[in-house]
C-alpha cells in the first residue's frame, strides 16, 4: 500500500508513548482519516479470453461455405478482433477442444481455468430455411463463473463477418465499458511506387483489413479521404483535373463531383457530425482559409480570415465546435473556434508546432500531431490541457478516431524509404500495431459502428 | 537533358545561352546549395535530348536561359530572398520575349510537414513566385500556380541537403 | 475466552462506548456527504444462519445498502444486448441455441440483432456468492488454526496485553446499547471514564484488516477492473459488511469520486467490478475473531494504479 496516512502514524506514535497521556493532551483527538484505507489495483492486465469454435449443430452449406467453416471463421475474426484491442489475449479457436451445444449455454468453468482463460466467448451458428444465418454469441467471466451477456443475429451468410464484430464489440463493450468499434470501415490512402513519384489512390476496407477495395485507380493522386457518417460517399482531394480539388464520391454509384465550383485549390475536407455540411480548406491567392458548405450545395461560408495558414478542421461532435490548425502566430498550433468562425483561439501551447487536430468521438479529447523534431501522434483536453503523446517515431501523422473515442489510427512514415503504413494505438497508449494492409497506406479515416 | 541548376557547368552554360539568346541577363547567381538530386524533374524539359536545336520559346529554351527554373525556401518560409528575386528576374525577362507563353508555378514543401499544411505551404510560395513575377510585368493571367504539398519530392534523401531542394517553386512553361 | 470476558467488560464500560464512537469516525461512515447518500435505513440482508450477532446493530445498519447481494449481476443481457442496434430487433428470445431458427431475412447491409434475453438465469449465474459464505467452512477458529495467515495488529504482538485488547473487543459491543450516534461523538463526554485512547488501536486493526482484505479482493478486482484513459483518477467506495467467519454480508456502493469526461465510460464497470471482486473473494480470511467487531464492516477506498 502506498497510501500513507498522517493521521494514522500519529495515531501509533500516540500508542507508544501511554496510553494515559492522550486525556490529558490537548492536542486534537487522535481521530483516523476520514477517508478508508487505499487499495491500489493494476489494471493494465491483458484479458485471456478462451475463443473455441462456435458450434454448428446441423451443418449446412450456405453461400458463404458450410455452417461448420463458418464457425470457425467467425470464432477466428472474434479472436484477432480482441487481440487487436490490445486488451485481450485471446486463445483460440486453434488449439481448443471443440465444444458441444449443450455447453454453449453452460459452460464447464473450471475447465476453461484450467486453460488459463480468465474469459470465455461461446456460440453457435445455425443455417435457416431461408439460407441466412442465425448466430449467437455469448460471453461468459470465467474467473467469476458468471455470465457477461448474450447476443443473437441474423445475417445473410456474406455478412457473416459482420456478425462476428458484433460479437467482438459486444464483449469488448461490456468488459471496458467503452462503445463498440470493431464493426466500421476504413477509408484510406493506398501507395505504391518509389518515393518520388508514388502512385495514391483510394481504398476502403473494414476496421480489421478484410474487404479491402480499391476506388480509384491511381492515374490521378488521391489524397487525405473522410467517410461520411453514413458511409454513403467519401470526400476526397483528387489531381484528376491536375489541381488538388475535393471531390465527394458516391460509394454506390461511383460518381464522383467537386464539392464547390471554384477554380482554387480546396483541400483537407471534413464531414461535419450530421454530414450535411463540409468543412473545406481553400487558397485563394495563397492565403489558406476554413470553409464550410452544405451538402446540397449553396453559399460557401468562411470561417476564419487571417493572412495565415488555416487548414484542416474537425468539428466537435455536438457539431458546436470546430478545432482547427493555424500558423497565424508564426507556426502551426491548434485553435478552436464556434461552428459560425466566431470567438478563435489558440488551445495548444506545448512545445513545438501542433498539427491535424481531430475532435474525439467521445468529446472528451482532441488527437493531433506533433512536430518537435520528430512527427508525434498525442491527444489534449479541448481547454489544451491533459497533453500526452501515444506514438514514439520518426514521423507519425495524421490520427484519425475509432468510433468509439478510445483507438487512434494514424500513418507512420519510414525515414528515407518513405514507405507509410497505417498504424493504431489505444488511447492508454497500450497495444501500437500496423494494420494488414496490401500495400502501403497512408491517409487513414475511419467511419461509425455500422447499423 | 537533365537540369541542374546548381551545377557550375550547367551555370556557364546557361550565361552562355543566355548572352546568345538574350540581350541582357540579370545578376547570375552562386548559391551554395546542395549537391542536385540523381534523377529528373518531372517536368517535361528533357524532350530534345540534347540535339542542340533548341525551339526558341520552348520549355528547353526557357530552362537553357535563366539562371534557374526553381527558387528554394527556408523551413516553413515562402518569402523571396535576394538570390531567389534574381531567379525569377531571369525567368521574367524570358518570359518578356515570349509573351505568348504561359507558365505554371509549382509550390512544394519538405517531407517533414503534415499534408494539410504542406498543400497550404506549397500554395504560398507558388504564389509568392508568381506575385514577384508580376510585378516583375509579368500579366498574372499568363501565371497559373499549383501546390503538391509534399508529395513530389526531388531529392529522395531524408536528410537537411534533401529538404532544402524540395522546398521550392518550380516554373514550368505550358507548350 | 478472551471474547467473552472482553464482552463483559465491554459491555458494562463506557471506555468502550468512546472507543467506538472513536472508531465510528475512523470509519468514516458518518461523513456528510454519505450521510445524505443513505438516507433510508434499511437491513442488512444478512444470510439466515450466519447471523447469530444479528442482534447487535452494526454501524451499516444504518445505511440503506443499495447495493447489497441482490446488486445486479452485470450480466443482465435484456436491454444491454442491443444498445447499438438502430434496427428493431427480430426475434424476441434464444434461450438456448435448439431454438428455432429465428425468421426473416435481413435488410441486406443491416444486422439486426436479437436480444438474446435469458428467460431464467443460466443454472451458472446464479448468485453464488450469497450461499457461499461458508459458516460451515470457517469456524471462528479456523482463523485460529492457521496462524500464519492470522493479520493481528503490530501493537499487539509489541507486548499491550490483554488491556489493549479488552479495548478493542470491547469496541463494537457498547454499539448493542443503542448508544453510538454519530452526533453523540462530538456531545457531552458520554464516557468520562474514558482514560485509554481508544480510537488508535482501533484504527491500527483497521490497517491490518485493510491489508488482509485488501489482499485478497485485489486478484477479483483486476480480474474485472477495466483499463482506460484517467482509470486512475477513480477512487470507488464501498463498504463490507462481515460476518464473523469473514462472510460477506453484504457489500454497498458507497461513492465514486474522480470520474472525468474521459474515464466515464469505465466509471459504472468499475463499480460492477468492485461489487462482484468483493463477493467473489469471499469468504475473507485472516482476520482476527477477536477483533470482529472492528472488521464487521469495513469500508474499503479502490483505486487503480
Amino acid at each position: 500500500m502506498r497510501y500513507f496516512s498522517p493521521t494514522k502514524y500519529l495515531a501509533v506514535l500516540g500508542l507508544l508513548f501511554s496510553a494515559p497521556m492522550a486525556s490529558a493532551q490537548t492536542v486534537p483527538e487522535p481521530a483516523p482519516s476520514d477517508e478508508p484505507e487505499l487499495v491500489e489495483f493494476d489494471t493494465a492486465k491483458i484479458r485471456r479470453v478462451a475463443v473455441p469454435v462456435l458450434v454448428a449443430p446441423s451443418p449446412a452449406d450456405t453461400t458463404a461455405g458450410n455452417s461448420v467453416n463458418l464457425g470457425r471463421q467467425i470464432a477466428d475474426v472474434i479472436s484477432s478482433d480482441l487481440r487487436a484491442s490490445g486488451l485481450f489475449e485471446p486463445i483460440g479457436p486453434s488449439g481448443l477442444r471443440a465444444i458441444s451445444l449443450a455447453e454453449v449455454t453452460a459452460p464447464q468453468y473450471e475447465y476453461w481455468k484450467g486453460r488459463g482463460a480468465e474469459q470465455l466467448i461461446e456460440g453457435f451458428v445455425r443455417v435457416g430455411g431461408d439460407g441466412n444465418l442465425t448466430i449467437g454469441c455469448y460471453l461468459y467471466d470465467v474467473t467469476f463463473g458468471s455470465e457477461v451477456t448474450r447476443l443473437g443475429f441474423v445475417v445473410a451468410p456474406g455478412e457473416w463477418r459482420r456478425a462476428a464484430h458484433k460479437c467482438a464489440d459486444a464483449f469488448y463493450s461490456k468488459v471496458t465499458g467503452e462503445r463498440p468499434f470493431f464493426d466500421s470501415r476504413i477509408a484510406y490512402i493506398a501507395e505504391t511506387g518509389p518515393k518520388g513519384n508514388r502512385m495514391k489512390r483510394l481504398a476502403i476496407m473494414d476496421s480489421d483489413g478484410a474487404n479491402h477495395k480499391f476506388i480509384t485507380s491511381g492515374t490521378a493522386s488521391a489524397l487525405t479521404p473522410r467517410y461520411s457518417p453514413n458511409y454513403r460517399s467519401i470526400l476526397y482531394l483528387s489531381y484528376s483535373d491536375g489541381n488538388p480539388r475535393i471531390y465527394v464520391y458516391d460509394v454506390a454509384s461511383g460518381r464522383q463531383q467537386l464539392i464547390t465550383a471554384s477554380k482554387n485549390p480546396t483541400f483537407a475536407p471534413r464531414w461535419s457530425p450530421d454530414g450535411q455540411s463540409i468543412l473545406y480548406s481553400m487558397a485563394v491567392a495563397g492565403n489558406t482559409d476554413v470553409y464550410k458548405i452544405a451538402v446540397t450545395g449553396g453559399a460557401p461560408v468562411r470561417l476564419t480570415n487571417t493572412p495565415g495558414i488555416d487548414v484542416g478542421g474537425s468539428f466537435s461532435p455536438d457539431g458546436r465546435q470546430i478545432v482547427f490548425e493555424s500558423d497565424r502566430g508564426g507556426n502551426q498550433q491548434i485553435y478552436i473556434m464556434n461552428a459560425d468562425g466566431s470567438n478563435q483561439r489558440r488551445i495548444s501551447f506545448g512545445g513545438g508546432r501542433f498539427a491535424t487536430p481531430e475532435w474525439s468521438p467521445r468529446g472528451d479529447l482532441i488527437a493531433f500531431t506533433r512536430i518537435a523534431g520528430d512527427f508525434r501522434v498525442g491527444t489534449m483536453r479541448p481547454d489544451g490541457s491533459g497533453e500526452r503523446l501515444l506514438t514514439n517515431s520518426w514521423q507519425d501523422e495524421a490520427p484519425t478516431w475509432a468510433p468509439n473515442g478510445r483507438v487512434i489510427q494514424f500513418f507512420r512514415t519510414e525515414k528515407n524509404s518513405g514507405k507509410t503504413g497505417i498504424w493504431q494505438v489505444d488511447l492508454t497508449g497500450a497495444n501500437e500495431r500496423k494494420l494488414p494492409t496490401p500495400v502501403d497506406g497512408s491517409d487513414p479515416a475511419w467511419g461509425p459502428v455500422l447499423p | 537533358m537533365i537540369i541542374r541548376p546548381n551545377s557550375k557547368t550547367h551555370a556557364i552554360g546557361l550565361l552562355l545561352a543566355a548572352t546568345a539568346l538574350v540581350t541582357a541577363c540579370g545578376p547570375k547567381k552562386l548559391k551554395d546549395l546542395p549537391p542536385p538530386a540523381q534523377g529528373s524533374d518531372y517536368g517535361d524539359n528533357s524532350q530534345n535530348g540534347g540535339a542542340g536545336q533548341v525551339l526558341p520559346g520552348s520549355q528547353e529554351d526557357f530552362v537553357r536561359t535563366v539562371s534557374a527554373d526553381r527558387i528554394f525556401f527556408d523551413t516553413d518560409r515562402f518569402n523571396i530572398d535576394p538570390e531567389d528575386q534574381a531567379t525569377l528576374q531571369s525567368q521574367a525577362q524570358w518570359l518578356g520575349q515570349y509573351p505568348n507563353v504561359r507558365i505554371t508555378v509549382e509550390g512544394h514543401a519538405d517531407e517533414r510537414g503534415t499534408r494539410d499544411y504542406n498543400l497550404a505551404l506549397g500554395e504560398r510560395r507558388a504564389n509568392a513566385a508568381k506575385n514577384f513575377l508580376s510585378s516583375l510585368g509579368i500579366n498574372p493571367a499568363r501565371i497559373q500556380t499549383v501546390s503538391y504539398g509534399k508529395e513530389r519530392p526531388q531529392a529522395m534523401g531524408s536528410n537537411e541537403q534533401s529538404w532544402a531542394q524540395n522546398r521550392r517553386a518550380v516554373t514550368i512553361t505550358i507548350q | 475466552m478472551a471474547m467473552n470476558r472482553a464482552e463483559q467488560i465491554g459491555l458494562g464500560s463506557a471506555v468502550g462506548g468512546h472507543a467506538f464512537l472513536l472508531l465510528l469516525l475512523s470509519l468514516g461512515l458518518f461523513g456528510a456527504s454519505e450521510r445524505l447518500m443513505r438516507p433510508n435505513p434499511i437491513a442488512v440482508s444478512l444470510v439466515g444462519e450466519t447471523a447469530p450477532e444479528a442482534t447487535s446493530p452494526a454501524p451499516s445498519d444504518d445505511a440503506p445498502a443499495p447495493a447489497t447481494l441482490s446488486e445486479p449481476e452485470p450480466a443482465a443481457p435484456a436491454e444491454e444486448a442491443a444498445p447499438e442496434a438502430p434496427a428493431p430487433p427480430v426475434e424476441r428470445v434464444i434461450e438456448r441455441p435448439i431454438v428455432r431458427p429465428v425468421a426473416k431475412p435481413v435488410a441486406k447491409t443491416q444486422l439486426k440483432p436479437i436480444p438474446v434475453v435469458a428467460k431464467k438465469p443460466s443454472p451458472v449465474t446464479v448468485k453464488k456468492p450469497v450461499t457461499k459464505p461458508a459458516l460451515a467452512k470457517v469456524k471462528p477458529v479456523a482463523a485460529k488454526t492457521s496462524p500464519a495467515k492470522t493479520i493481528k495488529p503490530p501493537v499487539k504482538s509489541g507486548g499491550f496485553g490483554k488491556g489493549f485488547e479488552d479495548r478493542i473487543a470491547g469496541l463494537g459491543k457498547d454499539s448493542a446499547s443503542g448508544a453510538a450516534r454519530p452526533n453523540t461523538a462530538n456531545g457531552q463526554g458520554k464516557s468520562p471514564t474514558a482514560t485509554a485512547p481508544p480510537g488508535k488501536p482501533a484504527a491500527e486493526v483497521r490497517r491490518s484488516v485493510n491489508a488482509a482484505l485488501a489482499g485478497q479482493i485485489k486478484p477479483y478486482l483486476e480480474a474485472c477492473a477495466p483499463s482506460g484513459v484517467d482509470m486512475d483518477a477513480i477512487r470507488t467506495f464501498i463498504t463490507l459488511s462481515l460476518d464473523r467467519n469473514g462472510g460477506l454480508s453484504s457489500v454497498r456502493f458507497d461513492k465514486q469520486t474522480g470520474v472525468t469526461a474521459s474515464n466515464t465510460p469505465q466509471a459504472d464497470p468499475l463499480r460492477q467490478c468492485a461489487l462482484k471482486a468483493a463477493k467473489q473473494a469471499a469468504p475473507y480470511r485472516g482476520l482476527d475473531p477477536e477483533y470482529y467487531d472492528v472488521w464487521k464492516t469495513h469500508a474499503l477506498q479502490l483505486k487503480a494504479k
